[in-house]
């Protein structure tokens, strides 16, 4: 087909301008840096606000993503992709940030307290089309959810959000995080069996979920 | 294929990487299995919960924010190791200092407006305010913008220490700088719109132009963008780096009006100019209502559309997007 061709050649463009980007931040170019920045930072966003407790901090984790990509920036030398190395570098920044949050976590007076700014508001609440009673299942469906994601290691987590919210498919987290497709597989394997634990309840208990995909006979070839 | 396989497959499946040949697979096996059956429903279902969780996109002006900030922090950043070349210059937000002389790389023109930086971009590239000491210059905030009694001129209502305002036609420098001023903020739309329409007569002048390019391409409100089109429409056919910021517009604009104005504004560019750009973007958008345009226009100008750009109508390209993905 030829508009497949045409994208490549979008995509073959899209390179040369990232990586004459690249070369001029590297020689001291701050425009330059700055429309790198404006190529990858919607999703660096996207990903911290999902790890993230309150949106000042997803806006912290961007920040400081980008802040390491420029200090860091004379060091690449165009062994992987881009986008693989800021990723890393936000992967990285996700971690360390869900390390910390997990630390203070065990201190018994910040355990409820949150930093006094307000929690994304409740997915459900923007569902278009949704009829109340669903409304009111998905919202606490998400809500249960969230608290068990939230139980799970920073690195688990990582890979279960990369997977299932990212669409990433396992050899690019594996890329990202420096390790194999294996393992990050089984991270994720460890990562579902620990919430489908946590949400057994639930699970067992909403047979009306299974209505919501369809029945496997009538699956659309998509996932 | 036995349980054994099939339970190998409903794994992939977890993993959100069964292919439609893994899927037929499964389907054959299930219909004489119950067991394998039920197992796999069973999956269905923990992915329809995980599905519950939807978080809401990132908004622009999220986006914008975060920008800013970051612009602030790499304001503060020493100059990178054994670079050397230069310094980001200091400043604090929504001031405007004498300090910066407008630094712009054209190459990078286009890409770096696609997303705009906002308020960083207009701090960093900001002509010195003429009157006052930087430091009274720092605490320039303008209240508001509105036609003047004579024709042709506008009076601007700003704060220095105290409240001043001053009236002129939109080429006196000082007052062109605080309309400058007023429509890189966001916060007040109405304001904006006011200011660039004040600012029509000076498109052409370089800060000028920058500004409405930012706005166009940068801006939250549709209603801003739509004004800054408006105001840059006249500088299509002389200037390059207009039409490349109106295909981004075509290429990334939300919303679908602003899309089909942008064509319209590219299709009077110099015929040649028009051609290579509305070839291109029949192609590369993924609205099938933009590519329509594009070939309709290329049809007015008598020019032959690509091959490609048929095909397109059924094929949808993927759109533009942050992430690469594998
Ligand atoms: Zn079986």
């Amino acid at each position: 087909m030829d508009s497949t061709s045409a994208q490549d050649t979008d995509a073959a463009r899209l390179r040369a301008d990232i990586t004459a980007l690249i070369r001029a931040a590297q020689a001291g170019d701050p425009a330059a840096f700055e429309a790198l920045v404006c190529q990858f930072d919607r999703g660096v966003l996207q990903l911290a606000r999902r790890l993230a407790a309150t949106e000042q901090d997803a806006q912290e984790i961007y920040q400081e993503t980008f802040l390491k990509a420029y200090r860091a920036l004379h060091r690449f030398r165009f062994e992987c992709a881009f986008s693989t190395w800021l990723y890393r570098i936000a992967a990285n920044t996700n971690l360390d940030y869900l390390r910390r949050r997990a630390v203070r976590k065990e201190l018994p007076a910040s355990a409820s307290g949150e930093d006094g700014a307000a929690p994304f508001p409740d997915p459900a609440d923007r569902a278009p089309g949704a009829n109340p009673e669903q409304l009111l299942l998905s919202g606490e469906i998400a809500a249960r959810l969230e608290a068990a994601l939230a139980g799970l290691n920073p690195r688990e987590r990582l890979v279960f959000e990369l997977k299932h919210y990212e669409g990433m498919k396992l050899k690019a987290i594996g890329d990202i995080l420096a390790t194999s497709e294996e393992t990050a597989k089984n991270s994720l394997f460890r990562a579902t069996r620990k919430l489908r634990a946590a949400l057994a309840d639930l699970h067992a208990a909403a047979p009306a979920l299974a209505a919501l995909r369809p029945e496997p006979g009538t699956m659309p070839e998509e996932v | 294929m036995n349980c054994q396989d099939a339970q190998a497959l409903l794994r992939t499946l977890s993993c959100g990487e069964a292919t439609p040949a893994d899927r037929a697979a499964l389907e054959a096996h299930a219909a004489g299995c119950p067991a394998c059956r039920q197992r796999w429903q069973g999956e269905e279902a923990w992915l329809a919960l995980v599905a519950q969780r939807r978080p809401a996109p990132v908004s622009d002006a999220a986006l914008a924010q975060a920008r800013q900030a970051l612009h602030r922090a790499l304001a503060a950043e020493p100059a990178p190791a054994a670079r050397g070349g230069w310094r980001w210059p200091a400043f604090s937000a929504g001031a405007v200092s004498r300090q910066w002389a407008p630094r712009w790389s054209p190459a990078w023109a286009a890409l770096l407006l696609i997303a705009g930086f906002g308020g960083g971009w207009w701090a960093h590239h900001a002509p010195s305010l003429t009157a006052g000491s930087p430091a009274a210059a720092a605490q320039v905030r303008v209240q508001t913008v509105e036609p003047a009694s004579a024709p042709g001129q506008v009076r601007v209502v700003y704060d220095l220490v105290r409240q001043q305002q001053i009236s002129g036609p939109a080429t006196n420098p000082r007052l062109r700088h605080l309309l400058l001023l007023a429509a890189s903020q966001p916060a007040n739309a109405g304001m904006q719109l006011e200011s660039i329409a004040a600012l029509r007569p000076a498109a052409s002048q370089n800060p000028v132009r920058r500004t409405l390019l930012a706005a166009l391409t940068g801006d939250p409100n549709p209603g801003v963008r739509l004004e800054a089109l408006n105001a840059l429409r006249p500088l299509v056919t002389a200037n390059a780096g207009v039409r490349a910021a109106l295909a981004q517009v075509v290429l990334r604009d939300p919303n679908p009006g602003l899309r089909m104005q942008a064509v319209a504004a590219l299709a009077q560019a110099p015929r040649a100019d028009a051609g290579r750009w509305l070839r291109r973007l029949s192609v590369q958008s993924s609205d099938p209502y933009v590519r329509l345009n594009c070939v309709a226009a290329m049809q007015q100008l008598d020019l032959a559309p690509p091959a490609a750009a048929w095909g397109a109508f059924t094929a949808q390209p993927a759109p533009a997007s942050g992430i690469q993905r594998q």
